[in-house]
């Protein structure tokens, strides 16, 4: 899975911290954290949504679809609201 | 004197459990390394939380089992089938594993070695079967196994389960893998959480309890996962202190600086990051999958949606259209082998009973098999494929506004063909009362086993006409509007549900969409045979039980005395002397008149005029009534039992006729018809709509662990049909 240390990025990369449900289609970004229950946030992060992986967005949409590593994961509004990511202009 | 050693001793048998994520090909790699023998499949009341088979072509005598398991992202319990793989992996549930096979997509390396991590630290010896090569090798993705290996500390097989490639090697390294040490690497925790992490695994060794010592992964898991099912199971062994302890421990870790929830997946993922970084090598500047093209189309929520209405079409005019020239073979079959029969055995009990008991009875149930299997194709193809997450993925909008989310879809899909298996299949769904209403909903979708009723009087009473330009038969269309009512009903009734006794919120979906693959054969031939054995199997055991029961029950008394006055009847019409033609025919009336009379007088005519108050609102005659009632163990029945009944009821001429001319032919003792499209639609809302299984009620007693719900199902769903049979009748007679 592609992943990034997010404290190694300069700051002029820098965006705003948005909820994934923001993204439009097709553009990636650093997932931050998951401000989820600790069910939820668990399950995320088993899958694949941790600090510093890199996530596109595929079909953004309730659900929406997006890549994180290679796999492809459907996520409700519930779940989406919840990943805060950061969209990075190096990438 | 030395104690009689006994010179064989049994060898031990030793467990290996095949893990891994979902849709890494662990069935079909269980299945290559068992040779398909063992599978103990989906049948209808079976309970099937474990499926194991014996390790073919095994090199040593010691017999070697292995255990398919439900496929899981991690060893943190979120869901019913989670729990399942767990229990297995520390023995809790039956023996405790000798070797784990991790299987590890390899086209997903990182995802998938996360499991692999937790599961390098429970102790047990590993194999790493890296599955999928021919996947990985297609986007360029080079996997060096040596290095993997040497990086995980486990033996790293590549293999393609679904071609048979690496299971020789596979197979070899299991029997080596038995014996080993294990000497794996794994990932180190920050100091604070090693800390909490001991001190919490020393203080379970000594909490009082049943001796039931937790191992360190699941401290782990209870640890790390606030409130989740470790820590409620274990707080239940050892008390509320544990809870208290937990508490302050995690509060430890967080005023250290980590996050509870995050720090297990952080170290896991970051390890994991720098083993992929060291053995794969991507070939290739990465392309857009195919997968990723395709899913631009079918995941549109309208072009997908509009794709999938178009799968269901497709595979519901099939079911029809293919499967009704097939079905009029084997009817005629059946036809002919009666008749043969007959010519063979003289006429009496011992005839009646095998002509219009058992080759009637199962010979009309066998007739569907056909169409049966069609389904179960499609939807195996269906699952196969991956498609069926997309399906969830397109419907959890519409799922919403019924209070679920698309995740009970796939279940209610699956329900279609049987509802057993889709009850269970509804394991994966993380909220418990979701998953109760999915359970509940599941068997009002129309299962295969409904499918006879529908065809039997579809073809008998709905013309064949052509509509939609051709695109559809007028008999197709009302298959699946037959099809689509259960479905139509499931909405209102998951309504109340959420409403009222499994009262919460939407939740949010959740799903991972595998990547498309080709349906394998082995995979999809399989599951059909399967399901067409256990269909087989029942049809020729419950259906013929209870086709003799109804025919015994129709046949005697069988007086004399009818005998006696239909024969004087018969002496007269030849004495009168009239013309040849004449005669015939009044001596098929008498013999009709006789059969009838016989069927009448019958324990089951007696019963039947019974209850024919209750069924006369519906359309229905005593015959129909009787048929349904005894279709509740198991609806497939009712063919049989019409067919056992109509056979009964019917002279000699007419044994040669089908069931469905037979049908067609049956009167009110006034002389009207009993069937017509009105009493033909009652009958199948009634049967779309009841619930008629023995096997789903107990599925329901089983998944649920409770009489309440199974119960609860049949009560409600009785209720539906006949009301709903009530409406259909009370209408239809008045519009057609
Ligand atoms: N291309 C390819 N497909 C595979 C391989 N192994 C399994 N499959 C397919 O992957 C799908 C999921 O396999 P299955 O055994 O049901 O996965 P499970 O969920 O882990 O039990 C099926 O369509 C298999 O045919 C493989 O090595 N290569
Ligand atoms: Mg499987």
């Amino acid at each position: 899975m592609e992943m990034i240390n997010p404290d190694s990025l300069l700051p002029v990369n820098l965006s705003p911290l948005e909820p994934l449900q923001s993204l439009d289609a097709g553009t990636q970004a650093m997932v931050i954290e998951v401000k989820a229950d600790a069910a939820s946030a668990k399950r995320l992060a088993d899958m694949g949504f941790v600090r510093g992986s890199v996530v596109e967005m595929l079909r953004p949409g309730k659900p929406c679809l997006v890549r994180v590593g290679n796999s492809y994961v459907g996520l409700g509004v519930g779940h989406q609201k919840r990943v805060v990511v950061q969209r990075s202009s190096s990438m | 004197m030395p104690a009689v050693i006994p010179l064989t001793v049994a060898p031990r048998t030793r467990t290996v459990a095949v893990v891994g994520n979902p849709n890494t090909g662990k069935s079909t790699l269980f299945n290559a390394l068992t040779g398909f023998r063992q599978r103990v499949g989906n049948y209808p009341g079976v309970t099937v939380e474990r499926h194991a088979g014996f390790l073919r072509d095994s090199t040593t005598s010691v017999p070697i089992e292995i255990v398919d398991l439900p496929g899981t992202y991690s060893l943190s319990v979120h869901a019913e089938d989670e729990a399942i793989v767990l229990d297995a992996l520390l023995g809790r549930s039956d023996r405790d594993s000798d070797l784990i096979v991790s299987v590890v997509d390899a086209a997903n390396l990182s995802r998938n070695l996360f499991l692999t991590t937790q599961i390098l630290e429970l102790g047990t010896p590993v194999i790493v079967a890296l599955n999928m090569m021919d996947l990985a090798d297609r986007a360029g993705i080079r996997v060096d196994c040596e290095a993997l290996s040497r990086e995980l500390g486990v033996p790293v097989i590549p293999i393609v389960a679904n071609k048979g490639t690496g299971i020789a090697e596979l197979r070899q390294a299991i029997v080596a893998g038995l014996d080993s040490d294990c000497t794996h690497h794994c990932p180190s925790f920050p100091e604070c959480v090693c800390a909490e992490l001991d001190g919490l695994c020393s203080s379970l060794k000594s909490a009082p309890g049943d001796g039931f010592i937790p191992s360190r992964v699941e401290a782990m898991q209870t640890l790390l996962a606030p409130g989740g099912f470790h820590e409620s199971r274990l707080v239940k062994r050892c008390g509320r202190g544990l809870a208290e302890e937990l508490a302050e421990r995690r509060h430890r870790i967080t005023t250290a600086g980590e996050s509870v929830v995050e720090v297990e997946a952080q170290v896991r993922y970051a390890w994991i990051q720098r083993v992929v970084d060291r053995v794969v090598i991507h070939e290739r500047p990465e392309t857009r999958p195919r997968t990723e093209i395709a899913d631009r189309i079918l995941t549109h929520p309208i072009v997908g949606l509009t794709v999938f209405v178009a799968v269901m079409a497709v595979i519901f005019q099939s079911v029809y259209a293919l499967g009704g020239p097939l079905r009029d073979f084997v009817d005629g079959g059946f036809t002919a082998i009666g008749q043969q029969v007959a010519s063979w055995i003289p006429a009496g009990a011992i005839r009646s009973l095998i002509v219009d008991g058992v080759i009637a009875g199962v010979g009309a149930v066998l007739t569907f098999l056909p169409q049966i299997l069609i389904l179960f194709f499609f939807i195996a193809i269906l699952e196969d494929c991956g498609y069926m997450a997309r399906a969830a993925f397109l419907l959890d909008r519409w799922m919403g506004t019924i209070g679920l989310n698309g995740k009970s879809f796939i279940p209610l899909l699956s329900s279609f063909a049987c509802a057993v298996p889709g009850i269970m299949a509804t394991r994966t769904i993380e909220d418990r009362r979701d998953r109760f209403v999915t359970i509940l909903i599941a068997p009002l979708m129309s299962c295969s086993a409904r499918l006879p009723v529908y065809v039997l009087l579809i073809g008998a009473f709905v013309p064949a006409t052509a509509i939609l330009g051709g695109l559809l038969s007028l008999q197709a269309a009302t298959l699946l509007a037959m099809y689509g009512l259960g479905a139509i009903v499931a909405i209102p009734v998951a309504i109340i549900l959420k409403r009222t006794v499994l009262k919460g919120p939407v939740q949010s979906f959740l799903l991972e969409l595998p990547t498309f693959k080709w349906p394998s054969y082995h995979t999809v031939f399989f599951r059909v045979f399967e399901q067409g054995k256990a269909f087989t199997v029942s049809a020729g055991t419950m259906i013929f039980a209870v086709a003799i029961v109804i025919w015994a029950l129709g046949y005697y008394p069988h007086p004399a005395s009818i005998a006696a006055q239909h024969d004087a009847l018969r002496q007269a019409a030849i004495a009168s002397a009239v013309a040849c033609d004449e005669l015939s025919q009044r001596l098929a009336a008498i013999d009709h008149n006789e059969a009838s009379e016989y069927l009448n007088t019958s324990l089951l005519g007696r019963m039947g005029r019974w209850i024919e108050p209750a069924v006369k609102p519906l359309g229905w005659d005593w015959r129909i009534g009787t048929a349904a009632i005894a279709s509740f163990p198991a609806r497939e029945v009712v063919v049989a039992t019409m067919g056992t009944i109509y056979g009964l009821g019917s002279d000699k001429q007419a044994a040669s006729q089908g069931l469905r001319e037979k049908m067609k032919s049956a009167t009110w003792p006034d002389g009207k018809p009993v069937f017509n499209a009105a009493v033909a639609f009652s009958l199948m809302v009634f049967f779309a709509l009841c619930c008629q299984c023995g096997a789903t009620l107990a599925t329901i007693k089983r998944e649920t662990r409770s009489w309440r719900w199974p119960v609860f199902t049949f009560v409600y769903m009785t209720s539906l049909a006949y009301v709903g049979a009530l409406i259909t009748y009370q209408v239809a007679i008045r519009f057609i």
